[in-house]
Parts: structure tokens; sequence; C-alpha cells
């Protein structure tokens, strides 16, 4: 396999294709694990590296461990473009005209063991569980279903301040019980 | 969710991506071939050792088409693409891009929504030099650009060379020209008299690159390397008023060619001569977040600068590029 080396400046070709053998894998496991669905995590692959590829003449490191750096510095872009915008970005793999391949259940499934989804989800049901009905409520409706606070105070009928509070509060909960109690470390 | 052929999924997209890879070489050769055309034919004008060392490095004219290596500093950049690069005497890597940007009105602050009936959309280019993450960029703004920029075919200005290309290059000429211009040779009269060449880089925002940064505005952007020890022009006195911007007391002699596809001289014409002479250099990247739009800048300070009037102490930086159309 051909070495990631780029002393001689930005890597293409032969290269590039290195870093995609080498990460690509981690790099849906990465993914998965934060997004918790397989098929979304490789949408965020499928967009990681075509971004990657055109902006590769950014990239200023001089070893494997420099491009993997950089390689995830970009996929946590995109992994916040996502929680801003509550989809993949999308733009990399329009301009060059890529479609993203879909997996086989087969694969879906073998992703959701290697990135121990289960335990994931069921440690985020445990501490959800642990919060109170009214934060878990609010925070479903807010960060579940994305809905504006004023449509958050509506359906739980208290004012826009109150459900802010709510989703404050169960969020800060949330944060102090995985603090406590961390999740499942990555296998990668 | 279909499953795909026998392939893993990530070995069909490793697949794709690296068709999309060699396509996007395959492209950028094709978009390179109008420049090498352009520098040969600027090679065989005239043999100068600039000529030379430029056309010897015409094998690294790599990226067009592919982002900017530098991060912009527009106010508002939306997006940007290379449309040029190469190395300048010296041998510094450069970079000429194109970008589009907006303005918005006076009093919009960061963080409101921009008022759309207030934006005013720009083309900008930029001569980047990579290796020390310097931009000089200029902005067009005016709404009849095309139209101008299509009845001139080609305009330039000199102004002081950055400081990252010094002492290489003294003064850089400037300039945008129209969509048919292939290529742009710019020639200077050196100290024992002769006319020579001097090296040029030449980016044209095509159709298909215009599309990539959502410009309606096509056309060409070129940047000469002028060296030290031009001819002076004539014998104009210096201004006796003391300006913080001064015209150079001779300025020299640039004229620059617009040639076609085939090499055909479509244009001629003279640099603007009104070299800004900087008293106190300030590099773009000194300046604060919200005066880094040169374009603004330059509108801010443009009556000063038509009128080489003493300018104010806000206007006292150095507008690295000149705006089109101020004599």
């Amino acid at each position: 396999m051909p070495r990631l080396s780029t002393a001689e400046g930005p890597f293409h070709g032969e290269r590039f294709a290195a870093l995609y053998q080498e990460q690509s894998h981690d790099l849906l496991v990465f993914f998965a694990r934060r997004v918790y669905e397989p098929e979304l995590a490789l949408d965020l692959t499928a967009e990681t590296f075509p971004q990657a590829l055109i902006s590769r003449r950014k990239f200023r490191g001089t070893n494997d461990a420099d491009a993997a750096r950089w390689l995830y510095g970009i996929a946590r872009h995109q992994l916040h473009h996502y929680f801003r915008n509550g989809e993949a970005e999308g733009k990399a793999l329009r301009k060059l005209g890529l479609e993203v391949p879909d997996m086989s259940d087969a694969e879906l499934a073998r992703l959701v063991e290697e990135s121990g989804l289960d335990e994931l989800r069921a440690a985020m049901n445990g501490a959800l569980s642990a919060l109170s009905n009214e934060q878990r409520q609010a925070l479903q409706l807010r960060v579940v279903h994305e809905l504006p606070y004023p449509e958050v105070a509506s359906r739980l009928g208290i004012s826009e301040a109150s459900a802010r509070a709510r989703v404050s509060r169960g969020l800060r909960a949330l944060a102090s019980h995985f603090e406590s109690n961390p999740l499942p470390e990555e296998a990668t | 969710m279909k499953p795909t052929d026998e392939r893993e999924t990530l070995d069909v997209l490793g697949e794709r991506l690296t068709e999309a890879e060699q396509g996007m070489r395959a492209r950028r050769r094709g978009l390179i071939v109008p420049t090498l055309a352009g520098v040969a034919l600027l090679v065989g004008l005239s043999f100068t050792p600039p000529g030379r060392v430029f056309a010897g490095e015409i094998g690294d004219l790599v990226g067009i088409g592919d982002e900017p290596s530098v991060e912009q500093r527009f106010e508002n950049e939306a997006d940007a693409v290379v449309v040029d690069a190469g190395k300048a005497p010296g041998g510094s890597d450069y970079e000429i891009v194109a970008l589009t940007s907006f303005q918005v009105s006076i009093g919009e602050m960061p963080g409101n929504p921009v008022i759309e009936s207030e934006r005013t959309d720009e083309l900008c280019f930029s001569l980047d030099i990579p290796s020390r993450g310097d931009t000089n960029g200029i902005c067009f703004t005016s709404e009849n650009f095309q139209e101008e920029i299509e009845e001139r075919v080609v305009r330039g200005r000199l102004n002081p060379a950055p400081a990252v290309l010094r002492p290489e290059t003294e003064l850089i000429v400037s300039g945008h020209a129209s969509a048919e211009v292939a290529d742009v040779s710019v020639t200077y009269i050196d100290e024992d008299g002769n006319e020579e060449v001097a090296p040029v880089g030449f980016g044209r925002l095509t159709t298909e690159l215009a599309d990539e940064i959502g410009s309606e505005r096509i056309g060409g952007a070129f940047y000469a390397f002028l060296p030290t020890g031009l001819k002076k022009l004539d014998d104009e006195p210096p201004s006796a008023a003391p300006r913080r911007f001064s015209t150079l007391p001779k300025p020299p002699r640039v004229t620059i060619t617009a040639l076609g596809d085939s090499g055909e001289v479509i244009a001629r014409s003279q640099a603007d001569r009104s070299v800004l002479s900087p008293v106190r250099p300030v590099s773009f990247q000194d300046l604060g977040e919200d005066e880094r739009s040169l374009g603004h800048f330059l509108r801010k300070c443009e009556e000063e600068i038509a009128l080489e009037a003493p300018l104010r102490p806000e206007c006292e930086i150095r507008p690295v590029f000149g705006k089109p159309g101020v004599e």
C-alpha cells in the first residue's frame, strides 16, 4: 500500500487513495458513534473525503498522523454542519458529481455492531430516563424534533423562557450524567 | 435500503472517488492548455532571463479549478477558485484566485441577517502567496463591470509589489481582461532602453469556473512581475505638496498586450502610471476584521487616490492593487 508521506507537498493520486484506505472505515465508525445513524454516518463520510480531495492543497502536514488529524478536522466540520443544519452538507459530493452508494443490510448491521451503537443507545436511554419528565419532554421536542422554542413552549403549555430553561437544565443534567458515567470507548 | 453488488460500500465509494480525482486532474490539464500556449508565445517574443525562468516553471501550473490554498480575508466571501498558479520571480509559488463577495449597507452589524435589497455583489481577484499566507485582493462592484471590461479589453495598473515578492519584484502590474483574451503580455523598458517582457500570471474566469463561485461575470485577471531597474519615463517634477501617497516622480512605461486564442494581438494599452508609494506600508493581514475588505477601503478612499490628494488617516495604508477606472 502506498504510504501517505507528504514531504513533497499535498497528497494526490495514490497517496490520497492510501489515506482513504487507511481511514475510511474508522471515520465511518467515528461518525456513526456521533450521529447514531449508520446511513447518515455514511453520508458524512462520503462528504468528508471529497471535501479533503478538493481542499488537499491546504494540507500543510508532513506525515501520516498529520494527514489523519487534517482529515478528522474536516470530519468535525461536517459534523458541526450537520448538527447546525440537520443534514449532511453534500457540497463536495455535488461538486465532484458523486453519488453515495447504498449499504447492504448486512453492512448496516455490521456497522451498528462495530460502532457499539446498541451500547450507546442504551447508555443514552439510561441517561434520559434519569431526567425528569419535564426535562425529557423538552429535550425531545427541541433536540429530537428540532422545534423552535416558541413551538416547544406552546406544546408544553409554558412560557418560552421556561422552555429554554428546561432544555438547558436537561442538557446540563445529561452532561453531568455522562461525566460520571462515561460512554463506552471507541474501538478504534 | 438496496443492497449493492458484492463489493463493500466503502470500496465502491473509494472507487468513485478515485475516478473523480482522475477527472479533476484531467479537467485541470484541459484548463491549463490556453495558459501554456500563451506562455509559449510570450517566450517566443523575447528570450529574456525572467521570461525563461517563468517558462521553466510552467510544469508547476497546477491547481486551476481548486479552492485556494490561503484562506481569503474578504468580509463576506462566498466561494473562491484558483484561476492560475505558478512561480513568481524569486521562486515563490503564487495563485491567482477569483472569488465572489458582497457588500452590505452601512450599519449592517455582525450577527444580523443580510438585507438582500441592500446587498451589492462583487467579483474579486487576489494574488496569493501560499507559503507566506499572503493575499492581495481587489473587488469589482460596478453593475456595469462586465460591459466596462468588454469595452476596454485589457487594462492594468502599476502598484508596488507586496513585500513577500521583493526584492526580485519591485512593481506589479495588476489588471483585468475581457473574456475573449486568452493571454496577456506585458513589456517594459529596462535601464538600457531595451524592451523586455515581464513574467505574467494570467487566469481566465471561464463560464465553468464562474459557475463554481456563483459569478455571473467572466473575464481574465493578470499580474505582471516587474523587476528593479526600469527606465524612468519622463521628467515630470515630483509634487511639491507633501503627500502620504505620492506618485513616483518618473514612472516607467509599461505596455500591456491582449492576445487571442491564436496568439493574435487583440488590443494594447499602457498601464496606469499613478503608482502609489506607501509612506507606512501596512500588511493587509494587519488590518482589523472590519477593515479587511480592500474594495471597501478603496471606495472609502478612492477620491483621495484619484485626485492624489492628501489622504485622511484612515486611508493611510497601502492599496496593493488599484481600482480600474481611477485615473
